[in-house]
């Protein structure tokens, strides 16, 4: 500033100014007013993924709809581990790839020689452990097939799929593993999209080409495969019970699943999104037969009677009432919807309390988790979005000029207190800044540190890691429900954690979200709490448990059998 | 003289009034710049032709606002917004323009759409279309009183508008107050616009006051609906009825199919297959509307047009099949069939297809393996399980067979043959049978 007194500068800066306006915090240019959550860290991780949508300008259908990825401890040595999926045809020399996490916190890609480096039309992923001998199976959907690997240890797999009987020709997308008959085998849910007809060319109202929507072909059937158990030669055996289980009654085009009990039964259920058509709960008879009571239950259409385009799927108890609440994502064009649970089995769209329904905040939403990032002890949102329909460019530096017209940014919205939500993507800009064609949405503590991290996938781009960064973290807790008999985690376990004067509840399952499987482990955000007072497990048989209390900040890992057995199932009147 | 200065004065002032109101009139905005690239040539030349109009008399509300019913016709929404703002500058009192408007931003941009709803309703009260289209963007919106009282403005001039008491009964759900919301959705069950969703909301408020009986009959009784029929909106059907191009031409047609008329389908097809030398997709539409006709030749004709243009196209496969099947000539349609499933493997109908021909020729291995192969990509395929369920009893294997057939008749209570087929697998059935027994 030349010719201006340094001094007098000082001086008016200390009297102030009258009339002037108060003066207010500003952040510096482009530093954010508060501070990220996220911080990506793709390349010091050492993971060099970039999915394969093979050739642009095809509209082949299945490109568009992305691909997964799974976190799992592949070989047992409490780190988990990344499988990224790929999409570039049979045809393709990019296959799948499988890294391992190195003490390091770095990962190696070890696909090669794994046996999971597998090319095709590859959608979902689904981890468990289908043959209970404490390796972590998995199981990839595609476009006209399924494919299961069982871990024989040592980071290597092997294709059973058809010693196994599992097979479907049709078009898989989000797979998930649950008892549903808590025989204590994990038995296969497969979400299908729709009969799609590759030589069905499609438009927009322009005449330009463009990727099919799912209103014109039929939707499929979402299968159901029960786990028959290990054969005496060891072989592990399912059975297709589509039919006979009731699922093959109504069909639809399916693209999200979460399996919980969704009636307080006792009794794990299937919730399917379906993409434009309304979304289906099949509820458990526990007599090797499911009903379809999304309606009746208030989960099939939005408040305004509309089915939407669900895709991803997500489950969380955002108002602290105890009960799980059901979030899906949806279009650009709509609103995602937050279904809250009230009375038990019964839900309501409560998008627009919630603080969710701003059309500034929309997107074409696929992967979403709800999580407590910042662990205040309320459960944050994160969406992962992209468009499917051609729009205007965006990110096109980076995209290229095809890709760029279906890139969106993501989403963050930070838990507010009971069921409400503040977005905070401008804080995250490395998150939600640039966009990309964001499918999958992998949420995990990949470092062990306590806060949960974010894995996303995009077609056609690379897969994207972000550490959790929030300053001034709230304590958690990280808890791993074992079934020692089963030597395996229990899936469909309900955790409840008592402290503080409150009750924090989680559903085990790591099969939500949208093509992806997640952290097997539950984790709670606990705020300012400073001692567990005590831990309750419903576990997928029906039994209750009581665990002692706990310091927080601490990884703990609940044995069946080895707490204090509650008197009673947890089982409420349908 | 003294009153040649006034009336001087008198037109100078004039003049300048009129020069002033001249140059405050809000000045034209530049014609919206359209990206070509892609644009089917139809709708293209549709769009030029309104651009002209629009050139020739800039000043003209009417072709402004055609040219941004053109452009919103054909998915030009943020252009035709220009087009249709400019036509309201020019013509305020036509209600169109902002009800337009409103339509183009509804989905992407609610709140700016209650905005343009707002003006449409003040310039044409008499249109109920932009009033139960605000009503139903102010209920989203969580504005449930504002939404009630232009719901009850409707009924006050229609007493049965069913869509208002579908908006009413939302309104009332909203509030909790089941029961004002069950005395609406009464009064839309029976309107064919609104009884299907009237039937589903209603199944869901009873399912919350405990009464699962009366949710699982409204509900039932719902399922045998038809989907409703869109509502009528006289102001956006002239909209609609601007569509041109491929797309529009092949949605039409096809909805004619669906309505049985393929006699009105076959010359807005025989068009689009000129039109579109390259679109095997008219041709293929043509090919079923033909053998919907029973014209067989032409059928055929079309069909193979189809395939010429695409070779790889699925269903003109297909469809050759079912012509050559609808003439019992089963050698001729298998290869046909064959080939459907080569192109596309789960082709649930072409594998059926290709049971039915294998069975009529006498092939049953072939029959049973395609039936299979049909229930594989469609589980829910009840005629295939049936088909399948019959094929195994003459297999004389019973329990695979009744297997099928249950399926079949749980997937299709109604099914007559499922039933009597099982009744011949019972009577077949040694008496000693475990299963018998039970």
């Amino acid at each position: 500033m030349p010719g201006f007194p340094r001094r007098l500068l000082l001086l008016l800066a200390l009297l102030g100014c009258g009339g002037c306006h108060k003066p207010t915090p500003t952040p510096l240019a482009g530093e954010p007013a508060t501070p990220a959550w996220f911080r990506e860290i793709t390349v010091e991780s050492g993971v060099d993924f970039v999915h394969d949508a093979g050739p642009t300008g095809t509209f082949f259908m299945p490109q568009i709809v992305g691909s997964g990825a799974a976190v799992f401890d592949m070989d047992g040595d409490g780190l988990l581990d990344l499988y990224f999926l790929t999409n570039g045809g049979p045809q393709s020399r990019s296959t799948n790839r499988l890294f391992r996490q190195l003490s390091s916190g770095r990962f190696q890609d070890v696909s090669q020689g794994s046996g999971l480096d597998i090319a095709g039309h590859n959608m979902g992923v689904a981890i468990g452990d289908v043959d209970n001998d404490g390796r972590s199976d998995v199981l990839v959907t595609q476009y006209g097939g399924l494919r299961l690997f069982h871990n024989n240890g040592g980071g290597r797999f092997t294709d059973i799929t058809v010693s196994a009987g599992l097979h479907s020709p049709l078009w898989g997308t989000s797979a998930a593993f649950c008892d549903w008959d808590r025989d204590g085998w994990l038995d296969l849910v497969v979400v299908n999209y729709v009969d799609y007809d590759p030589s069905r060319p499609c438009s927009n109202g322009k005449g330009q080409r463009d990727y099919c929507g799912p209103g014109i072909f039929d939707g499929s059937v979402t299968k159901l495969f029960h786990n028959c158990g290990r054969a005496a030669d060891g072989t592990v055996r399912f059975e297709d019970i589509t039919a006979r289980s009731g699922l093959a009654q109504k069909p639809g085009p399916g693209l999200g699943v979460v399996c919980a009990d969704f009636d307080g039964d006792g009794w794990p259920d299937i919730f399917v999104a379906n993409d434009g058509k309304p979304n289906r709960l099949w509820l458990n008879q526990n007599n090797g037969t499911f009903t379809e009571e999304a309606v009746l239950r208030g989960l099939a259409y939005n408040n305004m009677g509309q089915a939407q385009a669900g895709m991803g799927v997500t489950l969380g108890d955002v108002d602290g009432d105890g009960l799980f609440d059901v979030f899906v994502t949806h279009l650009t064009d709509e609103t995602h919807t937050l279904w809250r649970q009230g009375p038990r089995g019964i839900f309501r769209d409560s998008t627009r309390a919630a603080g969710l329904a701003q059309t500034a905040t929309r997107g074409t939403g696929f992967g979403t988790f709800l999580g407590d990032f910042d662990c205040d002890g309320r459960l944050d949102l994160a969406v992962v979005n992209g468009r499917v329909y051609l729009g205007e460019p965006r990110n096109e530096a980076v995209l290229g000029p095809y890709w760029s017209r279906f890139a969106e940014p993501n989403r963050l919205w930070a838990g507010e207190g009971p069921g409400r939500f503040r977005d905070r993507s401008a804080a995250d800009a490395a998150f939600a800044g640039d966009g990309a064609v964001s499918r999958g949405l992998v949420c995990a503590d990949l470092d062990n540190d306590g806060g949960l991290d974010l894995i996303v996938t995009a077609v056609a781009g690379p897969a994207r890691l972000y550490r959790n960064v929030v300053p001034r973290r709230g304590h958690w807790l990280s808890v791993r429900a074992w079934e020692p008999q089963l030597h395996r985690d229990a899936y469909g376990a309900v955790v409840a954690v008592q402290a503080g004067g409150k009750k924090w509840l989680r559903w085990l399952n790591p099969g939500q979200s949208y093509l992806c499987s997640n952290d097997p482990r539950v984790h709670f955000g606990l705020g300012e709490v400073e001692r567990i007072e005590s831990i309750e497990v419903v576990w997928p048989d029906g039994s209750r448990e009581q665990f002692d209390g706990c310091p927080v900040d601490t990884f703990l890992t609940l044995s069946k059998g080895q707490g204090c057995r509650l008197a009673g199932p947890a089982k409420e009147a349908r | 003289m003294k009153r040649c200065t006034i009336v001087g004065l008198i037109l100078l002032l004039g003049g300048s009034a009129a020069a002033l109101m001249w140059k405050g009139r809000p000045s034209a905005p530049p014609l919206p710049v359209i990206d070509s690239a892609g644009v089917d040539p139809v709708v293209w030349r549709a769009l030029a032709a309104a651009r002209a109009e629009v050139e020739r008399a800039p000043q003209s509300a009417r072709a402004w606002g055609r040219l941004g019913m053109v452009l919103l016709a054909h998915q030009f929404r943020s252009e035709a917004v220009v087009c249709l703002a400019r036509a309201e500058q020019l013509d305020p009192q036509d209600a169109r323009w902002p009800y337009y408007q409103a339509l183009a931003v509804q989905r992407a941009d609610p709140d700016s759409a209650i905005a343009y709803l707002r003006r449409a309703v003040a310039a044409g009260p008499e249109n109920q279309g932009p009033r139960l289209l605000l009503a139903e963007l102010l209920l989203q919106g969580g504005h449930l009183d504002e939404a009630e009282t232009l719901y009850r403005a409707v009924l006050s001039r229609e007493p049965d508008d069913s869509r208002a008491h579908l908006g009413l009964a939302q309104v009332a759900f909203e509030r909790d107050d089941l029961a004002v919301c069950l005395e609406h959705l009464q009064q839309a069950k029976t309107d064919p616009h609104t009884r299907k969703a009237a039937h589903v909301f209603l199944a869901e408020v009873y399912q919350r006051r405990g009464d699962r009986a009366a949710a699982e009959k409204v509900l039932r009784e719902g399922q045998e609906l038809p989907d409703d029929a869109p509502w009528p909106d006289p102001l956006y059907d002239a909209v609609r009825a601007l569509a041109v191009g491929h797309l529009e031409v092949i949605t039409r047609a096809a909805a004619l199919l669906q309505e049985d008329h393929a006699e009105q389908a076959v010359p807005l097809l025989q068009r689009a297959a000129e039109d579109y030398p390259e679109s095997s997709w008219a041709c293929l539409l043509l090919g079923r509307a033909w053998l919907r006709l029973g014209d067989f030749a032409a059928a055929q004709k079309a069909l193979r047009e189809a395939v010429r243009r695409d070779p790889h196209s699925v269903e003109g496969h297909f469809y050759l099949g079912v012509v050559l099947s609808e003439q019992k000539d089963f050698a001729a349609a298998m290869p046909y069939f064959r080939k459907t499933v080569q192109l596309k493997s789960d082709h649930a109908l072409a594998w059926y297809n290709l049971g039915f021909c294998c069975k009529q020729q006498g092939d049953r291995a072939g029959a049973l393996e395609a039936f299979h192969k049909a229930i594989d990509c469609k589980p829910q395929f009840a005629e295939a399980k049936i088909n399948l369920g019959e094929l195994l009893i003459e297999e004389g294997r019973l329990d695979a067979a009744e297997e099928q057939l249950r399926q079949g008749l749980q997937l299709a209570p109604q099914d007559p043959r499922a039933r009597r087929l099982l009744e011949i697998v019972q009577k077949r059935r040694p008496i000693s049978s475990p299963r018998k027994q039970e």
